[in-house]
């Protein structure tokens, strides 16, 4: 299947609606146009070194009127990278930014569709993501996000991301409602107190509702996967503490399938790097404890081994201290009735 | 004694509680208790508590229970024990020697909120979980005679009476006799000694005294006594109730001196025993005057 095919299949919802959603293991990123589009060039472009603010400021405007949102986005990126140093300096240097806030104002589903047949285009929602994780764009920066009166409701803006998981729901390729729901965690990450009630509760609603469709471990483990490949840090917080949801629902309904939960859920926190979100508190609270709470204590210990939680020296003694009070008083023989292959 | 927990710290656990004390800092240590608290189940949590030496923290969990009646640490939805749990809440009364007296309503001081204990509340539907409620029940009031009210005591009596008068033939004997001594529950093995005894011999005087010549009464005598069985050298706490529940009863209600001569071998008693003498001697004695 050529790229061009994967993005109409992609696209088009009724090619992607199946009851277990399949996220190709090969890599996301580096088959990513538009990533290539909005990387700076590598090597060092034969600018003009004399070049002044005023230039750079006109250049910038003149970028601004151009048709292709992605195209002027590279175009600031690249003159960006290349005058880093005078960046700061220039009265456009949040340009990015505010075209960023501008276009997602306009709810321009446009940036993200294909030019072709107007379908949802993966790369692109991939890349928003990004874009808005780059420049730190959050929900705040769209109109009315903020509690705001009745009378201007009508003017209130949502992000893309929130516009094509509640356009779409269920009938779309998976990655795209994961990267979605990434790009709406991350605007609304740490806005909680602050954001109008209902948005936020529209926004979880949307998210809830994709979960309990994908509530299977095969559906986690597979979403989480493609997450993991994305770095998408809010997504797999979320779906850690679903999962933890679920580790305690089935250790009271069926507590067999507890460990087909922990297997959907393989990772480790050093492969990740450190965001404002604390993935190694979300695993250890809602995972880690889930399984000590339903007295899966060797799981648990390994759990937090595996996942990378103990590399905090603090959590290594506690939990090495719990797995010897656990074995000391239940003999090996419980724990080995705890399963210990994970894979 | 293959599956009773071993909450009395061995030299193990003590030397993991004594290590977790000394050389974990005061944070962590509060981190692992934190988590240990956290476990939904009771008797899990109890017994890695138990294994830090955390005996406060287990006292107020268990006063809690008992204070509260709360039968759901033993039970299912429908009340009805589970052996397991059970065995575990006796074995844990047992060891933090918990009284009836921290039941609101036990004592007259706090007659007004009653409640009774989870061994009493609790339903004992198969046997091995009626030996540990009755266990309990004497655990809990054994050594505070007078301190609780009459009617408690009554009340703790005609629950524990009727637990025991279930098992009144041979088979429920053996059965209950033979887990009590497996669980050690002294207690229940006591009144299961004193109460076959005096099946037995009721049995064996129907037959020598009122019924002479019908055999099946001697036969059903021997198969309840014969119920019951305990190695004396390994339990000799035992050996005079035996004397007096057992053997001496079967003397007094007639038989033959030859046959409790045999039947005092199977206890294993220790050869310096006097009744062994004592019983040789008699029947030396019969011997010699039937042979007159």
């Amino acid at each position: 299947m050529t790229s061009a095919d994967q993005k109409t299949k992609n696209g088009n919802p009724e090619n992607t609606a199946s009851v277990e959603p399949v996220y190709p293991a090969e890599s996301r990123m580096k088959e990513n146009a538009v990533l290539e589009l909005i990387t700076p060039s590598k090597d060092s472009m034969m600018f003009d070194e004399n070049v002044d603010m005023d230039t750079i400021n006109s250049a910038v405007k003149e970028i601004l009127k151009r048709k292709q949102f992605w195209e002027k986005y590279a175009l600031l990126k690249e003159l960006e990278a290349n005058y880093s140093d005078l960046f700061p300096e220039l009265k456009q240097k949040k340009a990015a930014y505010h075209l960023i806030q501008q276009i997602l104002n306009g709810e321009e589903l446009a940036i993200i569709e294909n030019r072709d047949d107007q379908s949802i285009d993966l790369d692109r929602v991939e890349m928003l993501v990004q874009v808005i994780k780059n420049e730190n764009i959050k929900e705040d920066v769209l109109k009315g996000a903020v509690p705001l009166l009745l009378s201007d409701k009508k003017n209130e803006a949502f992000s893309v991301f929130y516009l094509v998981a509640k356009k779409s729901g269920n009938m779309i390729d998976p990655r795209i409602m994961v990267s979605c729901i990434e790009g709406m965690l991350y605007m609304t990450y740490g806005l909680e107190s602050e954001l109008d009630d209902d948005r936020l509760k529209s926004i979880r609603s949307l998210i809830k509702r994709f979960l309990d469709l994908h509530v299977t471990p095969a559906s986690i483990k597979n979403s989480f996967e493609y997450a993991k490949e994305m770095r998408y840090t809010y997504y797999i917080a979320e779906i850690i503490e679903y999962t933890g949801a679920m580790i305690k629902e089935s250790s009271i309904a069926a507590p067999e399938d507890i460990l087909d939960f922990v297997r959907a859920i393989d990772f480790n926190l050093s492969e990740f790097e450190k965001t404002e979100l604390n993935l190694s508190e979300v695993v250890d609270n809602y995972m880690i404890k889930e399984l000590i709470i339903c007295g899966k204590i060797m799981l648990a210990c390994k759990l937090a081994h595996r996942y990378g939680v103990t590399a905090d020296p603090d959590k290594k003694e506690t939990y090495r201290w719990l797995q010897r009070i656990y074995e000391a008083q239940n003999g090996s023989q419980n724990g080995q009735n705890e399963q210990f292959d994970l894979i | 004694m293959e599956d009773t927990l071993e909450i009395m710290p061995d030299s193990t656990t003590s030397d993991l509680a004594k290590t977790f004390r000394t050389t974990v800092s005061p944070l962590n240590q509060k981190a692992v208790l934190t988590l240990i608290l956290s476990i939904d189940e009771f008797w899990l949590k109890l017994k890695m508590l138990a294994a830090i030496g955390e005996n406060k923290t287990i006292l107020d969990l268990l006063n809690q229970k008992f204070i509260n009646a709360d039968v759901s640490i033993v039970s299912k939805e429908d009340e009805i024990g589970i052996p397991e749990d059970l065995e575990l809440l006796v074995d844990f009364i047992k060891e933090y020697k918990i009284k009836e007296t921290i039941i609101p309503g036990s004592t007259r001081s706090r007659e007004e909120q009653i409640k009774d204990s989870i061994f009493f509340l609790v339903h004992p539907k198969q046997y091995k979980a009626a030996i540990c409620c009755y266990e309990g029940m004497q655990l809990l009031t054994d050594n505070i005679e007078g301190k609780l009210i009459e009617s408690r005591t009554r009340k703790i009596n005609k629950k524990s009476a009727g637990i025991l008068l279930k098992f009144n033939h041979a088979k429920e004997i053996k059965l209950g006799f033979d887990y009590a001594k497996e669980k050690n529950y002294v207690h229940f093995m006591r009144d299961l000694i004193r109460q076959t005894g005096e099946l037995a011999c009721s049995k064996f005087k129907t037959d020598y005294e009122e019924k002479k010549g019908l055999e099946g009464w001697e036969l059903a005598g021997w198969e309840l006594i014969n119920a019951i069985y305990i190695n004396i050298q390994e339990f000799p706490e035992f050996e005079e109730l035996v004397q007096s529940a057992l053997i001496d009863r079967l003397y007094d209600a007639g038989v033959r001196s030859q046959e409790i001569e045999e039947y005092i071998k199977r206890y294993n008693f220790p050869d310096s025993t006097n009744f062994k003498k004592k019983y040789k001697l008699i029947r030396q004695l019969e011997n010699g005057k039937k042979s007159q």
